[in-house]
């Protein structure tokens, strides 16, 4: 338990900076091509995370990421600067998500692969917190990941905006389009599944930045 | 770094080194309007006249305007920019209206069963400046220019058909209004959906690469 709550502040300290990512976005509209090239890294990160708790396939998340990437290179100058940069990123990869289930086959709502392999959970968990031992992240590790699976996927994308990305329940409303209200029924649905599914140390990690967001 | 990364790299260092590359290919355009609305005409009567040189003269300085605004380094808004290049294309249309009418350019209406094969003439030469300035410009987007997106693609698409009727305004002083909505306005109209095919294939030609192919393609076309 003291684990978790001491892992709370050097986890957010992780979450993406979105404010320190516009200053680069501001940077890559003037033309610099290293800044560019350092904004895009991110949220390639950032995306791929959201890709692969949405689609079954590896691959696939893969193409979404890069074609993602792309549309919002080429939407570049729409984006509204006095609005924030994490919600028009991630509304492009729902709509890229959308078009690709345009015409495919449907997909199980639960992932065939475990999410044990998601990169970006895994990152997220592996915090390099001396104070967290590695039994108890292991172990946290494994539930997460297991209880993730069993969560629907506009669930699993309301968990990963509001834990990996820092998302506020507003900001995770808007970019699914839903209401706020809606997100958050939804949201502690998800969270009741997850309290079901998880035991002890995992839940109150999850309780923590969930409880974090929906503030 | 990935392939898609390393394109979007690229697409930025070009747009900072867009403004010569604009004004060559912009002079290049000009100079191929001009070669064939000129240089294809039967005869130079009052060609070079002010009243007559002047409507196609600024229709061509609003068409490499739009150039600047496509390539603008800035990135100022993209609405703001497309609604502009709007705005100078609708002048550059109505500008080819304004060629006063003559009894010398009306002269080859006389007879109206001229007026058909006038038009199919008039189709043809315009069409061939259509394609020589969408080669160009599909030229500049696919190597100098930053890749366009579908808005600009329409914009881009639209000014190869109206530098088709520019250079008809060169081509055909003072016409008929009739011969100018049938003959130059029609070429530009049917003319317009093969720039923006063409556009397109460039486009996919360009982006191909950073892409598996297992990537949704068809729905990339809208981007």
């Amino acid at each position: 338990m003291v684990g978790y709550i001491t892992t709370k502040k050097s986890y957010f300290n992780q979450v993406q900076d979105w404010a320190k990512l516009k200053v680069l976005y501001l940077e890559y509209l003037r033309g610099d091509a290293h800044s560019t090239s350092q904004l895009f890294a991110a949220l390639e990160k950032a995306l791929h995370g959201f890709f692969r708790n949405r689609v079954s396939s590896i691959v696939d998340g893969e193409d979404l990421t890069q074609a993602c990437l792309l549309k919002i290179h080429l939407a570049r100058a729409q984006f509204d600067l006095k609005k924030p940069l994490n919600t028009w990123v991630f509304t492009i990869a729902r709509n890229t998500l959308t078009d690709h289930w345009r015409g495919a086959e449907p997909e199980p709502s639960t992932p065939l692969e475990s999410f044990d392999s998601d990169q970006d959970f895994q990152e997220a968990l592996q915090i390099p917190d001396p104070t967290l031992p590695p039994d108890l992240r292991a172990q946290l590790k494994f539930d997460l990941g297991a209880a993730l699976g069993i969560l629907k996927p506009d669930d699993r994308s309301i968990v990963f905006l509001c834990v990996t990305q820092g998302c506020s329940m507003a900001e995770v409303a808007e970019i699914l389009g839903l209401t706020e209200t809606a997100t958050k029924v939804r949201a502690h649905r998800a969270y009741e599944r997850l309290r079901r599914h998880l035991k002890g140390g995992a839940y109150i990690f999850i309780l923590l930045f969930f409880g974090e967001a929906l503030k | 770094m990935s392939k898609s990364i390393q394109f979007i790299v690229r697409d930025v260092e070009r747009s900072r080194r867009s403004f010569l590359k604009s004004v060559t290919l912009g002079a290049l355009l000009v100079l191929s309007i001009v070669a064939v609305g000129l240089g294809l005409r039967r005869d130079y009567v009052d060609a070079f006249s002010t009243r007559n040189l002047l409507p196609p003269g600024v229709m061509i300085a609003l068409l490499w305007a739009l150039l600047f605004l496509f390539a603008d380094k800035k990135n100022r808004s993209e609405k703001l920019r497309v609604r502009a290049s709007l705005i100078l294309m609708t002048t550059a249309l109505i500008l080819s209206l304004t060629q006063p009418h003559t009894e010398t350019s009306l002269m080859k209406f006389t007879p109206q069963a001229s007026f058909w094969p006038e038009a199919a003439h008039c189709i043809g030469v315009g069409f061939l400046a259509s394609a020589l300035a969408s080669l160009i410009i599909g030229f500049g987007a696919f190597f100098f220019w930053p890749s366009p997106n579908r808005r600009w693609r329409i914009v881009l698409a639209g000014l190869a058909s109206l530098s088709g009727v520019a250079a008809l305004t060169l081509h055909c002083m003072g016409p008929l209004y009739s011969h100018t909505f049938v003959a130059h306005w029609g070429q530009a109209i049917l003319f317009f959906p093969l720039s923006f095919l063409l556009q397109s294939i460039l486009f996919r030609i360009a982006i191909q690469p950073i892409l598996s192919d297992r990537t949704n393609i068809k729905n990339l076309s809208r981007l």
